[in-house]
């Protein structure tokens, strides 16, 4: 990056300014207070800062209302020119980013805080997109910033500054990749360049694919597109030749299609000509055929009917001959029934008579006595049989309670002796519960006596901890009677650093380097300090004197010479001192106030803690905050022995109870049998031991006392049975007593109350056999005389009915045969007539007739259709048509064809195939560059990547250079710079030993720093400000500087912003008193007269 | 082809067809692209030659001599320059329009067109439908050319049938495919038996790439095949058909003559050894190979593959063994496995590289790979122990 022009309005004490710069260095030169810092500050702010910050408040032009703003112009190495703008407002503020590719032209890029997202990507410079989340605000903290763009005021703080402050990794890939190039192993430097130019081929330096002719990924697309035209238009080609080659097909189907369509019609129309002349043909033969068919038809019917007459006839003459018979057949069946009628009516007169109902009448009489008798025997026998069946019962029930009692008996005494065993396990188990408990009760007098030895070791404890408590804190507090009162606090320490520091940036800023002859003129004692320390010898009268204080260059009797950088005093003898301060007048006063405050605020506490300087009472504070650590450590302690002392004495309250349950326990104890118990314990018995052999002997003693209890109701139970069969007997023998029967019967006589009731039961059947027999012969007396009479009447009513159809049958015979002889006469009649017309008739002639106009219709063909005239002229109009139709398709058909003319048909295939082919084999091969050149890209990457990750060479890289710039200028006096991985300088070694780099002098480090920020900014070639940054320097180094600065310009461009110009230039490079600046050396000195090119505001900037 | 005597022969006549001139190699790169295409007008001087060597009375172009109907004028003016050059005055020599280069008006074959009249005048162009030319006084040649790209007509069907007493020995010549498929729409088809149907002694044909002798052997119908081989895969191709007729009607004997310059071969190797011995093998500077390489391979032996390729196709400063190299790794892969032991011995840096490319193979498995290799052939090649 190079910076090619700046224009400021209103920043800060600026009201305008515009800077041109040059390639090389540039050394922008000019009076203190003329806005040199400024002009750095807004090159800062518009790099970096966003237009919106609240920071940019500070750059509001004092006395003026309007807005700072600022454009700066740079370049970049890939040939593009960029001008950022920003106008600082909040609001208002605005931001915007152009782009030109002359210098001249820019058109916008990017605007609002896209551009600081853009810039910051540009510049690479480990800072993080402000979109990014936790990005920082106001002017970010990044190792390159501070690098390139240094500030005035923090001239070595680039030696603390490190990358980890950066917001990304954008900047330590940057300086990874520009240092790599002398840090790398050999073998991965090499492969890297090889890899890094493969990718060049490839990839421009922003990553994006090359173009044009010379990259590679050019000649294989180009070859594809040209070949996906070639396709595409081959295609199309091929599909307009099968378009055409459908459309003939097409039209050849249409053309065979119409042509047969009007073979289809010319055809129809034949056949339906050919089907209407055959069928005219078959119409005329076929009238003549059913004419000669009607008349074989009238005659064949004259006959038929002929004989049909002569059948009637013949059937009509058979029937009369039927007739005559029946009727004399239903005259004898007549007569048979009439004889049937007579009997029957003698048959009802008989049964209807006085003699017949009087026999009756006697015989009911003689069977009603028999009943009487009868039901009387069989009351008797019923009674006989209930008295045998109570009886029975009776006995039966006095079997069975007897039984039943003495089974009662044997159960009782069961039940008595299972309730004694019952109770005899209950009384077992009681026993052994009063053992347990008493085992119990010893079991907690043992308990409440360990509990109670256990409080007394806890007592002893408790004891200890407060003794060593009581120790610890008399241990703190011999520590505190160590520490010494009235200490700086760290914040007060912090301070008198910071004045301290700001002395020795003040009291070196002073230093120009004196030089001091001291020529004795007189015999005069003479004395002198130099910065402070006494310069020894001027007293000497003789021989060689050690002067270490200052560098010493020639020492003599009469003349002696001493170099400060500050200031001396010389004391010539009793006659004056003349005191002697290098600096201009605003750096002698800050350095005085400085002084001033350093002898108020500082010294009075050095003095008082009797202590050398600040290192020491630091040291002195550091100690004492340890006492102070170690201090509340002890008391911590102590607390905690005391806190737990505590505790354990909350515990030791109980052990009164815990006394006095022991005390009753031990009275509940005695003169129990406790030997017993303690047998228990002695088993290792516990209390749950104990617990659990009580529940199981209670459950024992329940289970026990339920089982007598059971056993003793169910005996209650018997008892109360027995008695009721008791009752039970003597109810029955009394009732058998009533009954006239004996004691109970054994089982012999059983067998005889058996018969007995077999006996009973014959007789009562008998009875009611009897009674049956003689109530049927009742029944049948009644019913009998009924029966005849009603039969008589049936038989004479049938007799009569079968009379009367007799006759009627009879009746019908007669007319039926009446009406056969009247119709055979009647065809005897018609038959005379048709006799003499069917002698007239010749069949058979008739039929030969037929037959042949038959054969003859046989002989015509058939035709297939009948059409009509209307179908014909329909058929005839159809040929007509389909005619015309087919001259049009063929028509159709030779346009196609001379359509294809033209067209590739298989060819064009064949070439879109072979197409096809070259385009596979050409998008492969892009394909192929395209993974070559990515695996290149991707390798490149990884191996920068796996550099970044390793990063051990990116301090080693850098502190190469420098140590080797720092050497010469310091003519080897300081040996490596220690430079860390994250490019933090930390130490130098020092005639063979690591110092840290703060023991160096002031002017040193910012020599050592300027060397750094060199390096970097000629690694990275990129522009480098310098904003006085070699104050501190005498001029021998400058003179140095001045030399590596013109070099490194020749490599990258250096903005120089100093007071002091012949630091940096030649008096020939200076412009003219007319000119705002001159350029040298071919344009890379650029001398820039700052108090030309800018426009002062009203008041000074207090920052430069 | 059996000796016969001189008093024997009625007619000797060169039968070749599908120059192709003016074909376009697409697929190729631009060098191996010249080659092949200058190598068709090349194989006509070795024609030539082969019709002088076997001294024939005829020359027979069957069509699709030039890639399309208008070639550009450095192949017909090549062309037209060769023949020239033969000064041939009894030895008529006969173009025939096929379909790629079909008679139209604005075809290389028109009348007007400036090719016919830098052709000698022994040299005739089939340019009408009832084409008949007379080949001494015992021989007829009929011919009909294509007069479109694309169409369906049966050109051998459309040749005049033998009349009645004429013994003159009669050759057709049609551009047609005679390979017929169900499905398949061909230009211009021919019916197998077109010669027996129009009473022809030898039927000569072009259009099929690939040498064909279509029976009966008393009237056969011949596909001399395209002289240079037109793309890989064609068949039987690179030669010429000359035909001698006998006397007393006997059936016309062909021999088959190769004639080209350049053969074209696919291969498949997917062993090292395999690679090895096609590298080693037959002499390739004539051949147009397409290598098809389907291996997984450590780097070690990656490594050969890429240097035998190198060996094959040439670089900018050596040719190739193989004269056209077409080369398709689609399946050449590197088996990465264990490839960290390959680095074990480098720099941590080098070792870290190997190990991330590796971790990348998930995601980008082609591009990783190739990398690897590239980060395994740099090292090996600063002799690094790989």
């Amino acid at each position: 990056m190079k910076l090619l022009r700046v224009e400021i309005e209103h920043f800060a004490c600026l009201r305008q300014a515009t800077v041109d710069f040059g390639p090389g260095l540039n050394v922008l030169y000019g009076p203190n207070d003329l806005g040199k810092s400024t002009l750095a500050r807004a090159i800062r702010a518009v790099l970096l800062l966003q237009h919106s910050s609240s920071v940019a408040r500070e750059f509001v032009e004092w006395e003026s209302d309007e807005s700072p703003s600022v454009q700066l112009t740079l370049s970049l190495p890939d040939g593009r020119i960029w001008r950022i703008e920003k106008r600082f407002a909040t609001p208002g503020g605005a931001s915007m980013l152009r782009e030109s590719a002359d210098g001249n032209t820019f058109s916008p890029f990017k605007r609002g805080r896209e551009v600081d997202d853009e810039v910051r990507r540009m510049l690479g410079w480990g800072i993080a997109s402000p979109a990014t989340k936790g990005a920082p605000r106001g002017l970010p903290p990044s190792f390159l910033g501070t690098v390139l763009l240094g500030e005035q005021a923090d001239v070595v703080g680039v030696l603390a500054q490190t990358l980890e402050s950066d917001s990304d990794e954008s900047g330590r890939t940057r300086l990874t990749s520009a240092l790599a190039a002398f840090a790398q192993d050999p073998l991965f430097k090499s492969v890297l360049e090889e890899a890094q130019g493969m990718m060049d081929k490839a990839f421009t330096g922003t990553g994006r694919p090359r173009k044009g002719k010379t990259s590679p990924f050019s000649e294989v697309s180009e070859e594809v597109k040209r070949i996906e035209a070639e396709l595409a238009r081959l295609r199309f080609k091929v599909e307009e030749g099968e378009s055409a080659r459908r459309a003939l097909a097409g039209h050849d189907r249409a053309l065979i299609e119409r042509l047969e369509v009007l073979e289809g019609a010319k055809e129809h129309h034949e056949e339906l000509t050919l089907a209407m002349d055959q069928a005219k043909a078959r119409r005329l033969v076929a009238q003549e055929l059913a004419q000669a068919t009607e008349r074989l038809a009238v005659e064949e019917a004259a006959l038929r009917v002929f004989a049909e007459r002569q059948i009637a006839l013949h059937d009509a003459q058979e029937g009369i001959e039927r007739g005559g018979q029946g009727i004399t057949k239903r005259v004898g069946e007549r007569e048979g029934f009439l004889a049937a009628e007579k009997a029957a009516e003698g048959a009802v007169r008989r049964a209807k008579s006085a003699e017949a109902e009087q026999a009756r009448q006697l015989r009911r009489g003689e069977l009603d006595k028999r009943v009487l008798e009868l039901k009387s025997d069989a009351k008797e026998v019923d009674e006989e049989r209930e008295v045998a069946e109570k009886a029975r019962v009776l006995r039966q029930t006095l079997l069975e309670s007897t039984t039943a009692a003495a089974e009662l008996e044997v159960s009782l005494e069961e039940e008595r002796a299972r309730a004694a065993e019952a109770a005899q396990s209950a009384g077992e188990a009681e026993e052994e519960l009063e053992r347990l408990a008493l085992a119990a009760l010893l079991l907690r007098h043992r308990g409440a006596q360990a509990e109670i030895d256990a409080l007394d070791v806890v007592r002893g404890e408790v004891e200890a901890d407060r003794l060593r408590a009581t120790e610890r804190r008399a241990e703190a507090d011999g520590l505190a009677a160590k520490i010494t009162e009235e200490l700086p606090t760290r914040s007060e320490l912090a301070a008198m650093r910071k004045l301290e520091h700001d002395l020795e940036v003040a009291e070196a800023r002073l230093g120009g380097g004196l030089a001091v002859v001291v020529e004795r003129l007189a015999a005069v004692e003479l004395s002198a300090t130099a910065d402070g320390e006494a310069v020894e010898g001027l007293t000497s009268a003789s021989g060689p004197v050690s002067l270490e204080a200052v560098s010493l260059e020639a020492v003599s009797l009469d003349a002696v010479s001493f170099d400060a950088e500050r200031g001396f005093t010389l004391q010539v003898g009793e006659l004056a001192r003349i005191t002697v301060t290098a600096g201009e007048r605003e750096a002698r006063r800050t350095a005085e106030d400085l002084r001033g405050r350093w002898q108020a605020e500082v010294v009075p506490t050095l003095e008082r803690l009797d202590v050398a300087d600040l290192a020491t009472l630091d040291d002195v504070v550091g100690e004492s905050a340890e006492l102070e650590r170690q201090i509340a450590e002890e008391r911590k302690a102590a607390e905690g022995l005391d806190e737990r002392a505590s505790i354990r004495e909350r515990q030791l309250d109980k052990r009164v109870a815990l006394e006095e349950e022991l005390a009753t326990l031990t009275r509940e104890l005695e003169g129990k049998p406790v030997e017993t118990a303690r047998a228990i314990l002695d088993d290792d018995a516990g209390d749950d031991v104990i617990e659990a052999r009580r529940v199981a002997l209670e459950a024992k003693r329940g289970a026990s006392l339920r089982v007598r209890d059971g056993a003793e109701e169910r005996g209650r139970a018997a008892q109360m049975e027995g008695r009721v069969l008791a009752e039970r007997i003597d109810t029955a023998r009394a009732s058998l007593e009533q009954l006239g029967l004996a004691e109970p019967l054994g089982d012999g006589e059983a067998g005889g109350w058996e018969a007995r009731k077999a006996e009973l039961d014959a007789r009562a059947s008998a009875v009611a056999a009897e009674l049956e027999r003689v109530g049927e012969e009742l029944r049948e007396l009644v019913t009998g005389q009924n029966d005849e009479i009603g039969a008589a009447e049936a038989a004479l009513e049938q007799a009569r009915a079968r009379l009367a159809k007799a006759d009627l049958g009879l009746g019908e015979a007669d007319d039926a045969l009446d009406l056969l002889k009247a119709k055979a006469g009647e065809l005897r009649g018609e038959l005379k007539n048709q006799k003499e017309q069917i002698d007239k008739l010749d069949v058979e002639a008739s039929e030969a007739q037929v037959n042949e106009i038959r054969a003859r219709l046989a002989e015509l063909p058939a035709p297939p259709l009948a059409p009509t005239e209307e179908q014909l002229r329909a058929a005839e109009a159809s040929v007509a048509e389909a005619t015309a139709k087919h001259e049009a398709a063929k028509a159709e058909v030779q346009k196609a064809q001379g359509a294809m003319r033209s067209l590739g048909g298989h060819i064009a295939r064949e070439n879109a195939k072979t197409a096809e082919g070259s385009l596979r084999i050409a998008v492969q091969k892009e394909r192929d560059v395209e993974v070559e050149f990515n695996a290149w890209r991707l390798l490149v990457e990884t191996l920068r990547e796996a550099e970044n990750t390793e990063g051990q060479h990116l301090g080693e890289a850098l502190s190469q250079p420098v140590t080797k710039r720092f050497s010469e200028l310091t003519s080897g006096r300081y040996g490596k710079l220690e430079v860390a991985s994250n490019l933090g300088a930390s130490e130098l070694n020092v005639s063979g030993v690591q110092r840290s780099i703060k023991k160096l002098s002031v002017g040193t480090q910012e020599q050592l720093a300027t060397l750094l920020r060199l390096t970097i900014a000629e690694e990275l070639g990129t522009t480098l400000l310098l904003d006085d940054h070699l104050t501190q320097t005498d001029p021998e180094r400058s003179a140095w500087f001045r030399d590596v600065l013109r070099e490194h310009a020749a490599k990258a461009q250096v903005i120089v912003l100093t007071c002091r110009p012949l630091h940096y230039l030649q008096q020939s490079d200076m412009p003219a008193e007319d000119e705002v600046s001159a350029s040298r050396a071919a344009g890379l000195v650029r001398a820039i007269d700052m108090s030309k090119a800018v426009v002062r505001g009203g008041l000074v900037d207090p920052a430069g | 082809m059996s000796e016969v005597g001189e008093e024997e022969v009625a007619l000797r006549v060169l039968h070749t067809a599908d120059w192709h001139l003016g074909r376009k190699f697409a697929g190729f790169d631009e060098a191996d692209r010249l080659k092949l295409t200058r190598a068709r007008l090349e194989v006509v001087d070795v024609i030539l030659s082969s019709a002088e060597r076997n001294r024939v009375d005829a020359v027979l172009c069957a069509g699709d001599l030039f890639d399309g109907p208008k070639p550009e004028s450095d192949w017909w003016k090549g062309l037209a320059d060769k023949l020239t050059l033969r000064g041939w005055k009894d030895r008529p020599v006969v173009l025939l329009p096929g379909n790629h280069d079909p008679l139209t008006e604005t075809s290389v074959y028109h009348p007007t067109h400036p090719f016919r009249a830098a052709l000698p005048p022994w040299v005739h162009v089939v340019d009408r439908d009832d084409f008949e030319l007379p080949l001494g006084d015992d021989a007829l040649l009929v011919a009909r050319p294509c007069r479109r790209q694309s169409g369906q007509d049966d050109n051998a069907l459309l040749l005049p049938a033998r009349e009645e007493g004429d013994t003159r020995i009669r050759i057709g010549m049609v551009h047609g495919s005679t390979f017929a498929m169900p499905g398949l729409q061909m230009d211009f088809p021919i019916a197998e038996d077109a010669a027996v149907q129009r009473g022809l002694d030898y039927l000569a044909l072009g259009d099929t790439h690939a040498w064909e002798v279509l029976p009966p052997a008393s009237c056969p119908a011949v596909y001399p095949s395209a002289p240079e081989p037109t793309k890989f895969g064609e068949g039987e191709s690179g030669s010429i058909a000359v035909v001698l007729f006998r006397r007393h009607g006997r059936s016309p004997q062909i021999r088959q003559e190769r004639v080209s310059a350049w053969r074209w071969r696919v291969e498949t190797v997917r062993d090292l050894e395999s690679l090895h011995a096609l590298a080693r093998g037959a002499e390739l500077r004539q051949t147009v190979l397409r290598l098809k390489v389907e291996m997984r391979a450590v780097p070690e032996d990656y490594h050969e593959v890429e240097q035998i390729l190198e060996q094959l196709k040439g670089t900018v400063a050596a040719h190739g063994r193989v004269g056209v190299l077409q080369v398709e790794r689609d399946d050449l892969e590197l088996d990465t496995r264990g490839i960290e032991q390959v680095f074990e011995d480098l720099p941590a840096v080098v070792q870290a590289t190997a190990r991330a490319l590796k971790e990348r193979e998930a995601t980008e498995p082609e591009v990783a790979r190739r990398a690897l290799f590239h980060l395994y052939r740099l090292c090996r090649e600063r002799g690094a122990r790989t």
